[in-house]
């Protein structure tokens, strides 16, 4: 394997938990600070299936997502009937116990890792995952469940007004990004081969939030570029050596500062043909409006 | 529509950028590869041991280079973080040609990156502790992988020899960061060692990473009264332990790792005062005669005195590189790791003055280290010098 | 031993406390998390160690000073983010992603400076320890306890008795009324980063005092988040409240259950008290902030 198709593979295992944080944030306007949990969750299930029980690579990718998945409703199931910020204390919990856990557990390696998970995945398989990814996200998005996150997001009360279980939509675009994080850690724990509690915490949970920000809260197009052109960003100042997270942090703070609404705004990328005219009216002002200041 | 599709367009030519970056390779000089963590909350050490690195390489190169060559040290960064360390393995190997890679002193980078070397077969020589990271399993050794100070199980077993012996101590305690493998695995050593040779750990208590309040904790082992309390973290985490232990009247004597052999330890205790009577481990005798004259280049050259352990991991081990590479006779990666695995005696600053290591486990052979304690004016007394 | 890690948790608890009200300051007007609050706790403790190393003045001068600093660059952040975000017509939405950016950049740059080094204040300031039997209280605990309840008693003069208080609270009710009844809402937010990056100051100096100075004190602002999350948003008693509610309980919890998991179990404890009082511990149902 090439130095190009490691970062490409690491890119692409980005791209897809940030398109879960899309999801979360973007569209139901939910603040989780335990998306690189969902994704230790994922990594350490599908090694720990890979490795202790001889499970293959999709089987134990498959296990995975659905560690991931159940993981997000037993924090979910009480967190999101209270407040917004609530759940986000949830996800910070859940994050703190899962790097306990995994850091006091034998079975897991400890702090010293899980060593020893084979090395399967390739950049192919990357780029499918993420094609898939990218596909559903788009049509969750144009589904009346995506309509539903959003209407959630600009007004709870009023959505449910409307008829939305806003229960229940929360809790499957939670469970949606859950899963996209597992995936996105089963195939990094078939990357790497190895998994310490390290690799994931609430500062990395917190990269993902800068990183959908960066593209535009409204826009998929935007958090998928954003997650490719960080990453390519923060591997280019490589050479910068200790002024590397200065000027990363300086990129951001000016572009921000040059486009409010990050890249992309709420622009979609729509390959020449008309965009869906039921789209939601996606203006991140809507978003902002959610909190009538 | 135009701005966005110069978006688009600008994303487009960063990825190109991205893989067209970076591919040079010169004939004429060696490239040893570094990867330190330069930013991040472990940046300290790895500047460090770049500053030990670069001194190492511009003196070799002022005398010549070795085999006639100059040497180019590629350093990059790493966050601390184990991704980006076999990010920088893979770049320093397949786009500068390194030929030899330098680092780390983190346990969990060298275990992320060992299978990588596995199979791109250019050697690391490192200071991670952990025995894992050079033997995943017993009896089987990682090729590529060679490490070079005592192991963690080592440190940790040579403290608890000299606080059963030489300090007569019955009871224990251990306080240790449960996130950090350095941590733990030199704790666990000294447990075992402990309580197998008449000893007693009345309590071992772990404490979560990132924790810098450990009253708690601390309260808990005042109740149990041990004569000693072994606390292997880091050097501000460490210094903070013991501040707050006298903080709470405990006067049992501390016991640490060789982070506590440094200025950030006595910074985070608050003083002299506080430190003193603390015993430590580590192989390197900072006021040793015989690094006097590295000492004041070192000074000369970065305007401030050396300030971490970490400036002779990386100074010494280019200098074992010089001496694989000499005796390989070719720049090669397979023939300068065939002469890694057989360095014998070479010369350095750490221990007591050579290097040996073992083909068949690639750490050192019988690497001693001193037993330092602090002394109420600021300096450290080196006690004894233990063999593992 | 119950008694002494009591002292504990109050100890750690009234920290958490300090660092909650600054933080909770701009919570309560503009609905979101400042981030860059973590970045004035971290200037406040490298400029009152800058200003006591090289000025050579006692500590409690040279953190006097400092709070003045850590103010000014308060305000300027919110010259340089929130105020152009808000121009470009923003809500304060994109400026919790524009106050983390800061707070990176700020410790990054700490890093650089500093070389990674940890270092202590160069004179001793309460420092060692005294006893009420056989309680172990440390002077700087004490302080710190102490130097918080007056922080406090300024700071509910200030929002209570004083036409910028009135202000200030009559806009975190709402910025649009307010704006409608002629305040000069810009200066209204840039006075409250002020004043809560004075308050980030005196934290961040005393957190130096406590646990040295180093690039990464600034992390202690996610605490500060928690506390006024628990504690019920908007209120400046709910984040002392939450402050000490959390202290006490992971002093108790590594004292009594596992110290090894008690990040953990701490904030499950606290996932369950909210579900058992939605409405936060200050007990007064507010309106939804993110």
């Amino acid at each position: 394997m090439s130095f190009l198709e490691g970062v490409l593979i690491l890119t692409g295992i980005v791209a897809i938990v940030a398109q879960g944080v899309y999801v979360l944030t973007g569209l139901t306007g939910l603040f989780s600070l335990g998306q690189a949990s969902f994704m230790a969750v994922g990594a350490y299930s599908a090694g720990i299936a890979n490795l202790r029980f001889g499970l293959g690579f999709i089987p134990s990718l498959c296990v995975g997502v659905v560690a991931a998945l159940l993981a997000s409703f037993v924090v979910g199931a009480p967190s999101l009937k209270l407040k917004k910020t609530y759940f986000s204390l949830a996800t910070i919990a859940f994050g703190y116990g899962v790097e306990s856990v995994l850091n006091v557990s034998t079975w897991t390696g400890g702090s010293i890792g899980l060593i020893g998970v084979a090395n399967i995945t390739r950049v192919w398989h990357v780029a499918i995952a993420l094609g898939l990814v990218l596909w559903v996200v788009r049509n969750f998005k144009l589904s009346r469940y995506g309509r539903a996150c959003v209407s959630v997001r600009t007004d709870e009360t009023a959505a449910q007004v409307y008829g939305v279980n806003a229960f229940a939509t929360k809790q499957m675009a939670f469970s949606l990004a859950a899963a996209l994080a597992g995936l996105g850690g089963g195939l990094y724990a078939f990357y790497l081969g190895y998994l310490s509690p390290d690799m994931f915490g609430i500062p990395v949970s917190s990269e993902y939030l800068v990183m959908v920000f960066f593209g535009g809260l409204g826009s998929q197009t935007g958090a998928f570029a954003a997650s490719v052109l960080l990453t390519a960003l923060m591997e280019m100042l490589r050479t910068a050596a200790e002024w590397r997270v200065i000027l990363y942090c300086l990129i951001i703070l000016i572009t921000l500062m040059f486009r409010p609404t990050g890249l992309f705004g709420s622009w979609e990328l729509s390959f020449g043909r008309r965009r869906n005219g039921s789209a939601p009216p996606d203006s991140p002002g809507a978003l902002a409006g959610g909190a009538r200041k | 529509m135009l701005r966005r599709a110069a978006s688009i367009l600008a994303i487009s030519a960063l990825v190109l950028l991205v893989a067209g970056m970076g591919i040079s390779a010169q004939a004429d000089v060696i490239v040893i590869g570094e990867i330190a963590a330069l930013t991040g909350p472990t940046a300290q050490q790895g500047l460090q041991e770049r500053n030990g690195a670069v001194l190492a390489v511009e003196e070799i190169n002022a005398a010549g280079g070795v085999l006639g060559k100059q040497i180019k040290l590629i350093t990059y960064d790493f966050k601390g973080q184990p991704a980006e360390g076999v990010s920088v393995y893979r770049k320093l190997v397949q786009q500068d040609k390194a030929v030899v890679i330098v680092g780390t002193n983190f346990s969990n980078v060298n275990l992320a990156m060992a299978p990588v070397a596995e199979q791109l077969k250019v050697p690391v020589l490192s200071n991670a502790m952990e025995p894992a990271v050079t033997t995943p399993e017993p009896g089987k050794v990682n090729k590529y992988h060679f490490l070079a100070q005592p192991s963690s199980i080592e440190q940790g077993a040579i403290v608890a020899r000299y606080a059963l012996d030489e300090l007569k101590f019955k009871t224990a305690a251990c306080l240790v960061n449960k996130g950090n493998s350095f941590a733990t695995s030199q704790a666990e050593a000294f447990r075992d060692y402990f309580n197998a040779n008449g000893g007693k750990v009345l309590d071992y208590i772990e404490v979560p990473a990132g924790a810098v309040d450990f009253k708690a904790q601390l309260t808990k082992i005042k109740a149990s009264n041990p004569d000693c309390i072994y606390i292997p973290q880091y050097a501000q985490e460490a210094g903070l332990q013991v501040k707050q232990a006298r903080e709470l009247g405990i006067t049992a004597v501390v016991l640490g790792a060789n982070t506590l052999g440094v200025p950030p330890f006595v910074e985070a205790a608050g003083s002299n005062a506080i430190v003193a009577g603390t015993y430590f481990i580590n192989n390197v005798h900072f006021g040793d005669p015989r690094l006097a004259d590295f000492m004041a280049r070192y000074e000369k050259r970065y305007g401030e005195p050396v300030i971490t352990t970490n400036v002779f991991f990386g100074y010494d081990n280019v200098y074992i590189i010089k001496a694989a590479i000499e005796k390989a006779g070719v720049a090669e990666p397979e023939a300068i790791r065939t002469a890694l695995e057989n360095t014998k005696d070479v010369k350095i600053l750490q221990g007591a003055g050579t290097i040996t290591l073992d083909p068949n486990t690639h750490r050192p052979v019988d690497m001693p280290a001193w037993i330092f304690k602090w002394e109420a004016d600021g300096t450290t007394v080196p006690m004894t010098l233990m063999y593992p | 031993m119950l008694f002494q890690q009591i002292v504990n948790g109050i100890s750690v608890g009234s920290m958490y406390a300090l660092l909650a009200v600054g933080f909770s300051l701009v919570y309560n007007i503009l609905g979101i998390a400042n981030f860059s609050h973590g970045a004035m706790i971290a200037l406040g403790a490298f400029f009152s160690y800058w200003i006591a190393r090289y000025l050579a003045v006692p500590v409690p001068v040279a953190i006097l000073a400092s709070i003045a600093f850590t103010g000014l660059s308060s305000a300027l952040v919110e010259l340089v983010t929130l105020r152009i975000l808000r121009k470009r017509g923003q809500g304060s939405l994109y400026f919790f992603i524009a106050s983390l950016t800061v707070f990176n950049l700020v410790t990054a740059v700490l890093v650089y400076i500093s070389r990674g080094n940890i270092v202590s204040y160069p004179r001793a300031f309460l420092s060692g320890t005294f006893t009420i039997g056989n309680l172990y209280i440390p002077w700087i605990d004490a302080g710190m306890l102490l130097i918080s309840i007056v922080c406090l008693a300024v700071l509910s003069y200030v929002m209570f008795k004083t036409r910028f208080g009135l202000a200030v609270r009559a806009a975190s009710f709402s910025i649009k009324a307010a704006q409608l009844m002629g305040m000069d809402i810009d200066a209204i937010i840039q006075g409250v980063f002020f004043v809560s990056g004075t308050l980030a100051g005196v934290t961040g100096a005393l957190l130096g005092v406590k646990y040295a100075v180093y690039p990464y004190i600034g992390n202690f602002v996610y605490m500060a988040l928690f506390a006024c999350v628990v504690g019920g948003l908007g209120n400046l008693t709910g984040a002392v409240l939450g402050g000490l509610l959390i202290g006490l309980l992971e002093t108790l919890v590594s004292a009594y259950i596992s110290s090894a998991i008690s990040p953990a179990l701490t904030f499950a404890f606290l996932v369950v008290i909210l579900l058992l009082r939605p409405q936060g511990l200050a007990g007064r149902a507010t309106e939804e902030k993110i």
